[in-house]
């Protein structure tokens, strides 16, 4: 398979992972309606990603491969851009609205006393998320996690960037 | 109805370079007998103009698209055509999925 697998083929992957389930119970934990669901379970049936045992699905064990080439580096970033985009589609989509979902881009020029600070912030951001991650509740539903993106990037190189054909 | 009807009908037909009737018929979804009647002075109604109207608008689309897909292929790197592919291609799996 050339492309990479979209949002919603990952996260059927992400629910059957921690275990298999029917279409109903799939549907409640991705949220997505039951008929959507079973249209992108008969898609990733086709890419022999999964089983389906009498209406119960599970990952196919005899086909990691596949999957790992589904995880490469391309097809990271692939899935990072989508939740990117996704993540600013739904908050433009959500102005206005009480569940306002927040997301901050902002371009400053830092000291490098500064950057230390923020680099400091940052650190403690990121044990607290790991630190949440670890105590997961793995009965959560899959479509109940947060997305939380922080981060930095050089202006500069994403100018450079953006000039690639 | 009569001037525009006959400005849509041959404006379709030379988009299509001179099409046969059924191929007309198949695209718009109408009968081909009344396809013919129309082509031969019958008055079209206001449907059937919309139809006319919102395929030839399709038309222009897709050429519009082939252009692009042209110039694309011309001035771009495998690497970015390879990036607009897997973009095609994901598109059409949420199409297949949403049954858009």
């Amino acid at each position: 398979m050339n492309r990479s697998l979209t949002l919603f083929e990952r996260a059927i992957l992400e629910s059957l992972v921690r275990s298999d389930k029917t279409l109903d119970q799939l549907s409640i934990d991705i949220d997505l309606d039951v008929s959507v669901v079973e249209r992108i379970l008969n898609l990733m049936l086709e890419l022999n990603f999964i089983s389906d045992l009498g209406g119960v699905f599970g990952i196919r064990g005899d086909n990691f491969d596949e999957i790992r080439k589904v995880s490469g580096k391309a097809q990271v970033i692939q899935e990072f851009s989508d939740l990117l985009t996704g993540a600013v589609v739904s908050h433009f989509d959500s102005f206005g609205n009480d569940d306002v979902q927040r997301l901050s881009v902002k371009k400053v020029s830092m000291t490098s006393g500064e950057i230390r600070i923020y680099n400091a912030f940052l650190t403690r951001l990121e044990e607290f998320i790991d630190g949440v991650e670890k105590r997961n509740n793995r009965n959560s539903k899959v479509a109940d996690q947060q997305l939380v993106f922080f981060g930095n990037s050089n202006y500069s190189s994403l100018i450079k960037g953006s000039l690639s054909i | 109805m009569t001037q525009l009807q006959n400005e849509v009908l041959s404006e379709y037909v030379k988009m299509l370079g001179n099409p046969p009737l059924r191929v007309i018929s198949e695209n718009t979804g109408i009968n081909m007998s009344r396809i013919f009647r129309l082509y031969n002075g019958s008055e079209m109604s206001l449907k059937e103009y919309q139809v006319f109207k919102n395929e030839m608008m399709r038309i222009k689309e897709i050429s519009s698209l082939d252009d692009l897909i042209e110039r694309c292929l011309y001035k771009l790197s495998k690497d970015k055509l390879s990036k607009i592919v897997v973009d095609l291609e994901r598109s059409l799996v949420v199409s297949s999925v949403v049954g858009g």
